[in-house]
């Protein structure tokens, strides 16, 4: 996904110069054309996350949209109080990227999994928070968030290069609608990586006409209402997350929601409890400590 | 508006450490020490065509800040007078408040405001603006790592229209800055950075309003020695200053 951001952010630097974005020094064959075509809007700031981020809230003075870019762990954990401080606080637009969400970097060791970032940046003020699938939703939210006087935290996936054959138009609801049926009983509520897992998951098992599959590309602000009635006939709904359940889209869901869907039987699959002992790229990963498949066989 | 430097700083003073001891808060000694800086700044500088407001990146020195910006005619003595009280709109650290142009900013957590003004002063240059910009830090600030890699963005950037007053008082929280971190060679420590460095006596109002006014190709580093406390009789030079107010 970060090659279409970075395909997108190009096609707005023609557009409007009041546009800039700053690495912390990456971006190695992803930005090399915004680096080499647009230097006025462009700076490798280098490996220096803290100072990153309340430098990007002083630019953010002169420039419309301040796109910061760095792995998921770095530019949040790493600089969380001069985002909170700086940015969300003091409402500075900065629009902060991270790649390597999830378990997209396997093979590198939990200090470069995105996994928990989620939940701290859900916890501040003022922030909005986006998690596109694809190209299509990712150009939707690109117009959103260069219209919004807030800051953005944008969360980019491994690219599953699947082609989602939607039911349904997508909207600006901030749910897509991958597989709806109102008639089906069970819902899968996912976002990103993990709603390809679930889609080529479904396809596979012929629960096409069983499995309801509900991205959730907008998790901050939550469209509560919204979730409420796509789920309306189901009375099993999975949560799916490539991050730590209670605070990620389970516990977004479970506090937005709880006190409206008594009959309902939720059932969260994320990555609680795990100890990493072994390593691997993103799908051994995944099988090893999400198991999702056989999780929801089981619970459906 | 005053147009005399020490004037302002007496009547500054006065008024901070009114309204610390009338809300019992801390602070006074790291407010106190920057007496003369801030002083110069808002008599010669402060809403002057491209000079951006101060910024004080050692926020607990909120006290004077906000005095100075009374002495401005910016807060009211309604206002000030409720700096710490339950109900107001100014803490203990400064906080940044739309309706004032002299509160851009809300510090109070160390290295926050250089790598901000930074960021500032970078925009300006590249957008070709004519504005100056002035920072305070603490040295104490100095352990913090924001700090050093703000130096290092802001040589590569040759950063012209920044100055970065450093308020050597020679004390942090809990000891002194020799102590804690064996912060000395301060001028040395610095100069490998390639910065423009200059070091005045930061109670001096000649030697600031000099270094205010200079014109550098780069950032230019004032380190100003300054004494913790002044004017607070025996309290002056010591650590206790940070806590207690009289």
């Amino acid at each position: 996904m970060r090659k279409i951001f970075a395909k997108i952010l190009e096609e707005k630097l023609v557009q409007d110069k009041n546009n800039f974005l700053i690495t912390g020094d990456l971006g190695f064959k992803v930005l090399d054309n915004i680096k080499k075509n647009f230097t006025e809007n462009f700076l490798n700031i280098g490996i220096c996350e803290q100072s990153m981020l309340s430098f990007s809230a002083g630019l953010s003075k002169h420039y419309k949209n301040v796109f910061v870019y760095s792995i998921a762990n770095f530019n949040t954990f790493r600089a969380l109080e001069q985002i909170r401080n700086d940015i969300c606080y003091q409402n500075n637009k900065v629009i902060i990227v991270s790649v390597g969400t999830g378990f997209a970097y396997g093979k590198l060791g939990y200090t470069h999994y995105g996994i928990e970032d989620i939940g701290i940046m859900n916890g501040l003020p003022n922030i909005h928070i986006y998690n596109p699938l694809d190209e299509k939703q990712l150009r939707l939210i690109f117009n959103k968030i260069l219209k919004i006087n807030k800051p953005v935290y944008l969360r980019l996936n491994r690219d599953s290069g699947e082609k989602f054959d939607r039911s349904h138009k997508l909207d600006n609801t901030g749910f897509d609608k991958i597989n709806y049926n109102p008639k089906n009983k069970i819902t899968i509520l996912s976002y990103g990586y993990s709603t390809s897992l679930a889609y080529k998951f479904s396809k596979k098992e012929n629960l096409e006409n069983e499995l309801n599959i509900i991205d959730c590309y907008q998790l901050k602000p939550f469209n509560t209402n919204e979730v409420l009635k796509l789920i309306k006939n189901s009375n099993k709904i999975i949560i799916l997350d490539e991050h730590r359940s209670a605070t990620g889209l389970s516990g977004i869901f479970s506090y937005n929601c709880i006190d409206k869907i008594n009959e309902k039987k939720i059932f969260s699959i994320g990555l609680d409890n795990i100890d990493f002992s072994r390593y691997g790229d993103h799908d051994f990963m995944i099988k090893k400590y999400l198991n999702f498949e056989k999780k929801i066989k089981e619970y459906i | 508006m005053y147009k005399n430097v020490e004037k302002f700083c007496l009547k500054l003073e006065e008024i901070t450490k009114e309204i610390v001891v009338k809300s019992n808060a801390a602070h006074l000694g790291s407010s106190l020490s920057l007496i003369n800086l801030i002083s110069n700044f808002f008599v010669n500088f402060y809403k002057k065509k491209n000079i951006y407001p101060m910024i004080v990146s050692k926020g607990h020195a909120a006290a004077i800040y906000y005095s100075a910006l009374y002495l401005c005619g910016d807060i009211s003595k309604k206002e000030i007078n409720t700096y710490c009280l339950n109900n107001t709109l100014y803490p203990g650290h400064i906080t940044k408040n739309i309706k004032y142009t002299g509160l851009p900013f809300s510090s109070g957590s160390l290295g926050h405001g250089l790598p901000f003004i930074t960021g500032l002063a970078y925009g300006s240059k590249k957008l070709k603006k004519n504005d100056k910009y002035f920072v305070i830090i603490s040295d104490g600030e100095l352990n913090e790592g924001t700090s050093w890699e703000s130096f290092l963005v802001c040589n590569r950037h040759k950063l012209s229209n920044l100055k970065i007053i450093i308020d050597y008082n020679k004390f942090q929280s809990y000891g002194t800055t020799k102590e804690v971190l064996g912060l000395n060679k301060l001028k040395l420590k610095l100069s490998s950075f390639d910065l423009v460095i200059d070091e005045i006596n930061g109670h001096s109002n000649t030697q600031i309003n000099s270094a205010f006014r200079k014109n550098t190709q780069n950032t230019h580093v004032i380190i100003a020695n300054t004494i913790k406390g002044i004017g607070m009789g025996k309290l002056e030079n010591q650590l206790e200053s940070h806590y207690i107010n009289n």
